[in-house]
C-alpha cells in the first residue's frame, strides 16, 4: 500500500496535556509529534499509566489538549467526530438495552442509513463479530469478551474511518484476548481502516501492528517508533518466530531502561 | 439460548420464601399470646389475639373502616405522584449538572432535616383541614427526600456510558432521554419504593391532627374512646397496605427492568 500510506489519518504536533492537582498541576503527555498513516493498524504501546489512556482520549475528543495540534483528517478536533469509533477498556456497552439495539445505537446519527435498515444492519454486524445467536440478549447475559465484542460492533457498525482502541482486551483472561486480538483482525483484514490501538502489552502491540509507537513513563513522550515486518495475515504461529522474539527482547529492554532512566531521576529528584 | 425463556416458577423455592417470611409473625403472635394469657397483661394495654378477626369484621361492617382506608390511599397517592412528578426532573438535573447541584443541594439538605410535622401547624394554616393539607405534608415529606436520592441515583450513572453514546454519535441533548434515564431509572424507581413507606407514616402524622376521617383519624377516636382493640386492628391494616404496596413496587420493577433481572 505504498500510495496509500502517504496520507496521515490523524497528526499530532507539540502535544501536551496537564492535569490540575491538589498541588499545581500533573503532566500526562509531553511533547508528543506522531503522525497516524491512514489504513494502517498502529499500536501505542507504553508502560501502565503512563498517559496513552489521555493520548487516545484526546485525539477521540473526549478531552482537550493543553497546548498543541490534533488534525483528525486534516480537521482540528473538536470533540467527538463521526469518523472515529471508539472501543473502550470498560464494558460500555448499555446493560438496558439488547445486543442488536446496542449495535444499532449509532446508526441513529448516521445520516447514511434508513431508520428501517438498522435493526437488520446491527445483525448483520452482530453476525460479523460472531454474536449472531445472541441479538436478543442483554448485555448482562455475555462474557467480557463477548462484551467486547457487542462494543466493537457498535464502534463499526457505522464504519468510521478510524478505529480507536483503548486497552479493549486489558480485562479479559488471556486465552479470550489471544482469540479476541485473531478476530480484530480478521475484522480488519476486511476493511483495513486506521487502527490507533492503546496496549501496554508487548506481544498483543508486536502481534497486531504495522506500526509502533513507544511511550516513555509519565510524562509520556513517544520515545521510539518502529514497523512491524511480519507478513500479514498473521497466524498465531508467527508468536513463535525468531524475529517476533527478537522484537519483543527489544522492546522490553527499551522500556525497561526508559523505567530504570525515570527511576533515577525521580530519586535524584 | 437465542431467545430468553421464561424459566417455570420453582414453587418449592417459593413456599420455602414465603415460610421464612412468616417466621417473625408467628414470634410475634406467639409473644402476644403469650403476654396475654401467661402474664395476663390487662386487655386495655393488650387486648386477646384472637379478637382481633372479630375485631376487624366489625370495622369494616360498623364503622365502614373502607371508607377510612381509601381516604388515606387517595390521599398517599395523591401527595406521593405530585412529589414524583416534581421531584423526578428536579433530581435527575441535580445528578446529571453540577451547577443544578451546587445550586439546590444546600436548600434540599436544610428543608430535608425539618421534622415533617413542624409543617402541621402551617399547612393547617394554608390549605385548612382538608384533603389539600393532608396532601401537602405528604408531598413536603416525600419531595425532599426524593430529589436528594433521585439525585444519587443519577450520579451513580457510570461516566463511561455518557463518553460511549457520545463516541456513537450522540450529541449532549440526547444522553438525558438515552443514557441518564434508562441508566438510573432501576434505582429511582427503587427510591419511589422506599420513599412511598416514608408517606404513609406522614399520613398517619397529618391524620392524627386536625382531621375528621382517614385511618389515622380513625385510631385517635379509637383511643379516645379506649377501644385498644380496633388500635390494633387498624395498625395492621396499615401494615398489610404497607406490604402490598411493597410487593406491588417489586413486581413492577421486574417487569420493567428485565434487563437486570436477567444478568446470569
Amino acid at each position: 500500500m505504498p500510495n496509500r500510506a502517504s496520507a496521515i489519518a490523524v497528526r499530532i504536533r507539540a502535544l501536551e496535556k496537564t492535569f490540575p492537582a491538589a498541588r499545581g498541576s500533573v503532566a500526562a503527555l509531553t511533547r508528543i509529534n506522531a503522525d497516524f498513516a491512514e489504513g494502517q493498524f498502529c499500536v501505542i504501546l507504553g508502560p501502565s499509566g503512563c498517559g496513552k489512556s489521555t493520548l487516545i482520549r484526546i485525539i477521540a475528543g473526549l478531552e482537550r489538549p493543553s497546548s498543541g495540534k490534533v488534525l483528525v483528517l486534516d480537521e482540528p478536533v473538536s470533540g467527538p467526530n463521526p469518523h472515529c469509533g471508539m472501543v473502550f477498556q470498560a464494558y460500555t456497552s448499555f446493560p438496558w438495552l439488547t445486543v442488536e439495539r446496542n449495535i444499532a445505537f449509532g446508526l441513529k446519527y448516521s445520516r447514511k442509513y434508513a431508520k428501517r435498515e438498522h435493526l437488520s444492519r446491527a445483525r448483520e454486524y452482530a453476525d460479523k463479530v460472531g454474536l449472531g445467536e445472541f441479538t436478543r440478549s442483554y448485555i448482562n447475559r455475555l462474557s467480557g469478551g463477548m462484551k467486547q465484542r457487542v462494543a466493537l460492533a457498535s464502534a463499526l457498525v457505522t464504519e468510521p474511518r478510524i478505529l480507536l482502541m483503548d486497552e479493549p482486551f486489558g480485562a479479559l483472561d488471556s486465552q479470550t484476548r489471544i482469540l479476541m486480538q485473531e478476530h480484530l483482525l480478521e475484522l480488519w483484514e476486511t476493511n483495513k481502516m486506521t487502527v490507533l490501538f492503546v496496549t501496554h502489552d508487548i506481544e498483543e502491540a508486536i502481534f497486531l501492528a504495522d506500526r509502533i509507537f513507544i511511550c516513555s513513563a509519565r510524562p509520556a513522550r513517544i520515545i521510539h517508533e518502529m514497523n512491524v515486518d511480519l507478513e500479514r495475515p498473521r497466524t498465531t504461529a508467527m508468536r513463535n518466530r525468531a524475529e517476533f522474539i527478537l522484537l519483543r527482547h527489544h522492546i522490553f529492554h527499551l522500556l525497561r531502561d526508559e523505567t530504570y532512566k525515570r527511576l533515577i531521576e525521580e530519586r535524584n529528584g | 439460548m437465542a431467545e430468553q425463556k421464561r424459566k417455570p416458577v420453582n414453587w418449592q423455592l417459593v413456599a420455602r420464601n414465603v415460610l421464612l417470611g412468616a417466621i417473625p409473625f408467628l414470634v410475634l403472635a406467639g409473644a402476644w399470646i403469650c403476654a396475654v394469657h401467661v402474664y395476663h397483661v390487662k386487655p386495655i394495654f393488650l387486648p386477646p389475639l384472637e379478637k382481633l378477626p372479630q375485631t376487624l369484621v366489625e370495622m369494616f361492617v360498623e364503622d365502614k373502616i373502607h371508607k377510612d382506608i381509601l381516604v388515606s390511599v387517595f390521599r398517599v397517592l395523591a401527595g406521593f405522584l405530585l412529589a414524583v412528578i416534581l421531584a423526578t426532573p428536579l433530581g435527575m438535573l441535580m445528578g446529571y449538572n453540577k451547577h443544578a447541584s451546587q445550586t439546590f443541594a444546600p436548600f434540599m439538605g436544610f428543608i430535608r432535616y425539618l421534622p415533617v410535622p413542624v409543617f402541621v401547624p402551617l399547612t393547617l394554616l394554608w390549605f385548612g383541614s382538608g384533603d389539600p393539607q393532608k396532601m401537602s405534608i405528604i408531598f413536603l415529606g416525600a419531595f425532599f427526600q426524593l430529589v436528594l436520592m433521585i439525585e444519587d441515583a443519577a450520579k451513580n450513572v457510570p461516566p463511561e456510558y455518557y463518553e460511549a453514546a457520545r463516541m456513537l454519535g450522540a450529541p449532549r441533548y440526547d444522553l438525558v432521554l438515552r443514557v441518564l434515564l434508562p441508566a438510573s431509572a432501576p434505582q429511582i424507581f427503587d427510591s419511589y419504593r422506599i420513599c412511598i413507606g416514608w408517606a404513609w407514616t406522614y399520613l398517619v402524622v397529618a391524620e392524627l391532627v386536625g382531621a375528621s376521617n382517614g385511618i389515622g383519624y380513625f385510631i385517635l377516636r379509637a383511643q379516645r374512646y379506649l377501644l385498644v382493640p380496633k388500635i390494633f386492628a387498624a395498625m395492621l391494616i396499615i401494615g398489610i397496605l404497607g406490604l402490598l404496596t411493597d410487593l406491588l413496587f417489586i413486581m413492577l420493577s421486574r417487569l420493567l427492568f428485565r434487563w437486570k433481572t436477567h444478568s446470569r
